[in-house]
């Protein structure tokens, strides 16, 4: 009789128990869209036409929160712009800009942080990565520039713009968020090698890259003592070596006119082509595939030629300081007759709406001395590409270019190529799925254990099937 | 007795070798903080710096406030340890010396609460804290680390082993369940309860993800958003980093080495015999 009762008891405890988690587990998740829109407090208007576009004529003091990255002395050299704002425009305006280090999760944090019934966690300027946009521009807060730039009153218009930077950060027509911080990839080199080695000037395709490779390398007793080439190979060279063809990379132009569901790499044959001669690097033996410490093989001589972003001139020149003769050359094409040049890659600054027009008009307000010429001038100086045109003539750049040809490489490069060789919206990139695939797959590419057929192959694979998914979770 | 000798010398150097290879890289990362960058990068290997180069740890304390980080740190770990220890030991001593109905079932829903990633949990934890107001608070950098399912199951087996008699002792002595917890049960559990606030401390000490997430406001991050202030994909601040890594270690490595006494002198003293 004890036992049956307790036995009872205990399947009704079962019960009782199982039923709180099924409602717990069945409760539905917050979505990025609010079910209700009464329930989030909207902008000051819902449509992206009737947005408030900065025509405020006097702007109330007020804060701006801006929300970025940027760490070691790339965090330093955004202070520094920051407070000379605070210092001078801001501070006749009585606008202070308050800046908060939030590392990589910034767009975790921004998507978190909408979901509140109360905005006053989110910021109102956020350092944004181009493969964000499709997901950041869905937010209702968002304040595409594209209304504020096209203002009557606005001190930036998109003429004193790059159209290559402007692209970078432009989906479905919009322009989401002002460009920033933006680099391109390029080779680096150790011009006394090469010219120790005969070598005239860096190549400039992949065949020469093969050939300066095998020239470069250098063997002891059966051993390689310096590589020729050393790349820490990821979705950031693929994309620039497919894109640099005239590829989109994806379908929707790369994702920038609806969202990205396949790669066409495989279609228009730019995979295959560069594969193929990526082939030839690989047989010289003289190739190094590493995952970092790239800046400091090469500055200890290492390896005599390294493919990265334009961000890290900096970084190396102040490993190699004097101890040999350290150049840049723009990325060596496919094919002899390639036009498009390396993509643009980069990050940029997205504003938010909440609901208090006059911090919007403040935000843009600093978005607008951000990206002045002479503010840009000095940010070039920190490693990035100057956005805005008018930074070129300034006597200031032109003397840094002067002592700096590393860095104008990086801007000649962007300038020379494409508007439409750009980085694809795959926002299945920083997830780490196709990030590690790409890298385990060319990595066994270059280690010649696969066919050209067989890594093109397994890269469309991968790709499409995390594409598949991603659309399939968040359609 | 020669072959018993023979293993004990052979198990020492084990450990040895064992302690040796775990101290390592520490003691490697301690080394690069004093080299200077050009002799970080040189080619040949070698352990001992040339001299003892302090600009890493002048650059570790100047370009971030790590002073104010190891501050938010100190009393997020510090505050959320001791509740932890409270909350954990109230807990386990529910499950160790009374019976009462659903006993088990909340003990194994407790179990089965440490199946579930914390990642999962950190968007709805986020959402709760932001509704409470604590963004940008201690308590909201707290409230995640007040309990730890894990450490309630270490201390209810270490109270398990206690005798019965010991509490029924207590009760005809006219101890109440408050006092016996409080001058019984604690008093002789030192060890174990020292052994939660040191592994709820460091463990705390060392959470990066959920004190950024809550925090919107450089001067409440912690430590090791520090680290990643000096920190940019395309640099290399070893010097720097090494040196703030060292810093940072300070308080866990001295919070270990006090308390590891009391872990070894943790004796169950006033128990029953027999």
């Amino acid at each position: 009789m004890c036992i049956s009762k307790c036995q009872k008891s205990f399947l009704v405890w079962i019960l009782c128990g199982s039923l709180i988690l099924l409602s717990a587990c069945s409760a539905k998740p917050p979505s990025s869209q609010p079910e209700s829109q009464a329930s989030v407090p909207q902008p000051a208007s819902t449509s992206p036409e009737e947005q408030p576009a900065g025509d405020h004529v006097e702007i109330e003091p007020c804060e701006v929160v801006y929300w970025h990255a940027m760490s070691g002395s790339r965090g330093e050299a955004l202070e520094q712009y920051v407070q000379r704002y605070n210092d001078t425009v801001g501070k006749e305006l009585g606008i202070t800009v308050t800046t908060v280090f939030q590392g990589n999760e910034i767009a975790s944090k921004v998507r978190m942080a909408s979901q509140e019934s109360k905005l006053d966690n989110m910021p109102d300027i956020s350092q944004t990565v181009g493969m964000d946009i499709p997901s950041i521009s869905k937010l209702p807060m968002v304040a595409p520039a594209e209304n504020f730039i096209n203002s009557a009153n606005s001190k930036i218009k998109k003429d004193d713009i790059y159209e290559h930077f402007l692209r970078a950060f432009t989906y479905e027509d919009v322009l989401v968020g002002m460009p920033m911080n933006c680099s391109s990839l390029l080779l680096h080199y150790n011009a006394d090698l090469l010219r120790e080695a005969g070598l005239d000037g860096p190549p400039e395709t992949l065949a020469e890259l093969a050939e300066y490779t095998e020239k470069l390398t250098v063997r002891e007793n059966g051993k390689i003592v310096r590589y020729g080439l050393t790349v820490g190979f990821e979705r950031y060279q693929l994309v620039n070596f497919c894109t640099s063809q005239g590829s989109f990379f994806g379908d929707n132009e790369g994702g920038r006119s609806g969202p990205m569901t396949k790669v066409v790499i495989d279609e228009d044959g730019t995979l295959v082509k560069f594969l193929t001669e990526w082939q030839k690097i690989v047989d010289t033996g003289g190739l190094k595939m590493v995952d970092d410490n790239i800046n400091e093989e090469f500055a200890v001589g290492i390896t005599a030629m390294t493919l990265m972003s334009s961000s890290r001139i900096g970084a190396v020149k102040g490993l190699v300081g004097d101890s040999f003769d350290y150049q840049t050359a723009p990325l060596p094409k496919v094919d002899p007759g390639d036009t498009f040049g390396a993509s643009t890659g980069g990050s940029c600054l997205v504003m938010y709406d909440k609901g208090d027009a006059n911090r919007l008009a403040a935000a843009w307000n600093f978005i607008e001395y951000a990206t002045s010429a002479e503010t840009q001038m000095t940010w070039a100086q920190a490693g990035y590409i100057p956005v805005n045109k008018a930074a070129q003539g300034l006597p200031g750049m032109i003397a840094y270019y002067e002592e700096n040809p590393q860095d104008r490489v990086a801007f000649e490069q962007i300038r020379n190529g494409n508007p439409l060789s750009q980085e694809p919206f795959d926002n299945v990139n920083w997830g780490g799925e196709t990030f590690n695939a790409l890298i385990d797959i060319m990595q066994r590419f270059g280690d010649g254990k696969m066919t050209v057929g067989q890594a093109a192959d397994e890269i469309v694979s991968e790709y499409n099937q995390y594409l598949i998914e991603y659309q399939r979770v968040n359609s | 007795m020669n072959r018993k000798k023979y293993r004990s010398v052979l198990y020492q150097a084990f450990c040895l070798f064992v302690g040796i290879v775990v101290l390592l890289p520490i003691a490697y990362a301690v080394l690069i903080s004093f080299m200077e960058p050009p002799e970080i990068l040189r080619r040949e290997f070698h352990l001992i710096p040339d001299g003892l180069y302090l600009g890493n740890y002048i650059k570790a304390i100047t370009k971030t406030t790590l002073f104010r980080f190891m501050y938010n740190s100190l009393v997020v770990a510090g505050v959320s340890s001791l509740v932890r220890v409270i909350t954990c030991s109230m807990a386990a001593f529910s499950f160790a010396f009374f019976q009462y109905r659903g006993k088990n079932l909340i003990f194994m829903l407790y179990l089965g609460s440490m199946m579930i990633p914390p990642e999962i949990l950190i968007l709805q934890n986020y959402a709760t804290t932001a509704k409470l107001g604590l963004i940008n608070t201690y308590p909201g950098m707290m409230v995640v680390f007040l309990v730890s399912a894990t450490h309630v199951f270490i201390l209810r087996q270490n109270f398990l082993s206690y005798s019965r008699s010991l509490r029924e002792a207590s009760a005809i002595d006219g101890c109440t369940n408050f006092m016996f917890f409080c001058r019984v049960l604690i008093p002789s559990s030192t060890s174990a309860l020292i052994t939660v606030f040191i592994a709820s401390f460091v463990g705390t000490w060392n959470s990066y993800v959920w004190p950024l997430i809550v925090t919107n406001r450089d001067n409440m991050r912690t430590v090791q958003v520090a680290i990643t202030m000096l920190n940019f994909p395309d640099e290399s601040p070893h010097g720097a980093i090494m040196a703030a890594a060292v810093l940072i270690l300070i308080p866990s490595a001295l919070v270990f080495l006090i308390f590891q006494k009391k872990i070894k002198s943790g004796i169950m003293a006033g128990s029953v015999k027999g």
